[in-house]
């Protein structure tokens, strides 16, 4: 009986064909989205991959802790503007330690011969910038233009170890990263505290405009090159020249640069990337509700012919699988094609795990749209349809 | 007694009110003979019959198949193996041919398909169904054939009880009355019980048996015919 029907109702309805294109479609519209996603993923970390911000910490005794496993092992903790005159204390008297999630290990080396080599680790602003609140005491000087609105939000933060500031000429040092040469230019001050560990630091990021670096993006971003002196006065009152690395690390401000085409480009492909993520979820269900309508659209007929197989004397298990059934091998076919086009079109690759759940969900809406047609009394809707 | 109703109520509840259709009847029904229930839209004819073929069970009262209560039984095996019912608009499969129709109960029973075949096409052949529309889908036919396809489908199945609810409501009279014979024939020469259910007042003079139902009520009408 049940391969009777199934033949049956497959080869002389185009129900099937019907839920067959609809697989196909909704499969491959789940690989486009799918291939978007990681598009915009892949854009985000080539952004970020291509922005080269590096870190040193060291100890309170000005070791360098290289080897720490870094990921969420210390805090930042800033001190408020006028907290150390209020309790009697010198700003040398506090320390800083950094919270920071890698992301990126580069080797940057010196180009001088009078430093001696050493590891640094890259970073990623996202993670860096949640420690940095008002709330926490932060005291930050803005570059003209940008407010704790800007600075809340993703930036991009490097370390620069206080035993490199007399390289520092002109507001800008020279490092190798990952043995290529590239000029960072100081640009911003944050002021912070820490009660254990000693991480004198200066902030130096390289400003980049369009992917390219220029030392006219600097100026874009700060207006004129005031503030640029200003930080070099500071600079200069802080570690005057011939300072000792020791002195140095007493300490505690850095600088911070903030970058808009980058800020922008990353915030706009995070956003897409949360919309598409959040797409992911929508679509599944929107599947589900598709074949709940498929369902219900041949809801009358079904309801007949489910009755029809019930006044025959077919137990209801039975009936409500048999009509399901010509539905499920409708969607299999058309999963299984949309499957075939996964593979042969690049761009859909990506999603061919996912087009098994399209098929699930379809199916799903397709099985709930069939229990409501489950009738009491199969008479009456049989009777109905005269 | 092959159907037996003892005292049966049926009520249902609608927004409003509650509304008795079948309302405590009592009636044994025999094998061999062709009873027709006369009465007017809404007088519980329907709903009648719904209880008798199993399609559901009554709100008091008992129905007796073969003097076991049909509460004992299950309700998909009842229509499977004792009871069939024949539609006003027929209600075949439309995408299976006229033959496939006639063997949906056998498969049901899960009988053989060559042997499904040939016992479907015999009961087609008593239908008086011509072998050149076997092969012809519901559609290609005459009302008058579909009904009997239906009948034919209803009879393939080998239940004693055949129920038709208003089976020459759609047929013009020629039709109808072949329809009829049809039944009456079933009921004499393969010793069935058949229950007709019509407001059609000729139908019911073909009857063994009439019996009137009205106001969920059900009484003889006329007298009985041998």
């Amino acid at each position: 009986m049940g391969a009777m029907w199934i033949k049956h109702r497959l080869l002389r309805t185009r129900i099937w064909l019907a839920v067959s294109a609809l697989t196909i479609v909704l499969s491959i519209a789940m690989g486009l989205l799918f291939n978007a996603l990681a598009s915009q993923r892949e854009r985000l970390s080539k952004l970020e991959k291509e922005y080269p911000v590096w870190v040193q910490l060291s100890d309170a005794s000005g070791a360098y802790t290289d080897g720490l496993n870094l990921l969420n092992s210390h805090v930042w903790r800033f001190i408020r503007d006028g907290y150390a005159e209020e309790n009697g204390v010198s700003t040398s008297d506090f320390f800083t330690h950094v919270c920071l999630k890698l992301s990126k290990e580069v080797e940057i080396t010196m180009p001088s011969e009078e430093i001696s080599e050493r590891l640094l680790l890259g970073i990623t602003q996202r993670e860096s910038v949640p420690a940095l609140s008002e709330d926490g005491g932060a005291r930050i000087e803005f570059f003209e233009g940008y407010s704790w609105e800007d600075f809340s939000e993703d930036k991009a933060v490097c370390l620069l170890p206080s035993d490199l500031i007399p390289l520092v000429s002109d507001g800008a040092i020279e490092l190798l990263v990952d043995g290529t040469a590239q000029s960072f230019t100081q640009i911003g001050t944050v002021y912070g505290i820490s009660d254990s560990i000693c991480v004198p630091w200066i902030f130096f990021v390289n400003a980049y405009e369009n992917g390219i670096e220029t030392s006219e993006s600097l100026s874009a971003i700060v207006a004129d090159n005031t503030r640029l002196s200003e930080m070099k006065s500071s600079m200069e009152r802080f570690f005057p020249q011939g300072t000792s690395v020791e002195a140095l690390r007493n300490h505690n401000f850095a600088m911070t640069v903030f970058d808009e085409p980058y800020l922008q480009a990353h915030r706009s492909a995070s956003q897409m990337i949360r919309l598409l993520q959040s797409l992911q979820p929508v679509f599944m269900v929107f599947c589900l509700g598709v074949g709940l309508f498929a369902g219900a659209v041949l809801f009358r007929t079904r309801r007949r012919e489910y009755a029809l197989l019930r006044s025959v004397g077919m137990n209801k298990p039975r009936a409500l699988l048999l009509l399901s059934a010509e539905y499920v091998i409708a969607a299999l076919i058309g999963g299984t094609v949309g499957l075939i086009a996964a593979i042969f079109v690049p761009q859909l690759k990506q999603s061919m795990v996912l087009i098994p759940a399209v098929i699930f969900c379809l199916l799903a809406g397709i099985a709930l749209s069939q229990l409501m047609i489950m009738k009491k009394s199969a008479l009456y809707v049989l009777q109905a349809n005269e | 007694m092959i159907l037996e109703l003892n005292n049966v109520t049926y009520e249902y509840r609608t927004k409003l009110q509650t509304v008795r259709a079948v309302n405590g009847v009592s009636f044994g029904f025999e094998e061999g003979k062709f009873y027709a229930i006369i009465g007017k839209s809404g007088s519980g004819k329907t709903t009648l019959l719904s209880l008798m073929a199993g399609l559901d069970l009554p709100t008091s009262g008992e129905i007796l198949y073969s003097g076991k209560p049909m509460k004992a039984i299950d309700t998909d095996e009842y229509r499977r193996e004792h009871a069939s019912v024949v539609y006003q608009s027929y209600n075949l499969f439309l995408k299976m041919t006229v033959l496939e129709n006639a063997m949906v109960p056998l498969l049901l029973k899960k009988v053989e398909k060559g042997e499904a075949r040939s016992r479907a096409a015999a009961c087609l052949r008593d239908v008086d169904l011509a072998e050149d529309k076997f092969l012809r889908y519901p559609n290609m036919l005459s009302g008058g054939e579909q009904q009997r396809v239906a009948i034919a489908r209803s009879l393939a199945g080998g239940q004693r009880i055949m129920l038709a609810d208003e089976p020459t409501g759609n047929l013009d009279s020629e039709n109808g009355k072949n329809v009829i014979e049809i039944l009456k024939r079933l009921a004499h020469e393969k010793n069935m019980l058949v229950i007709v259910v019509t407001h059609d007042a000729e139908v019911s003079s073909q009857a063994d048996i009439a019996l009137r139902m009205s106001d969920g009520k059900l009484s003889v009408h006329g007298s009985e015919k041998v």
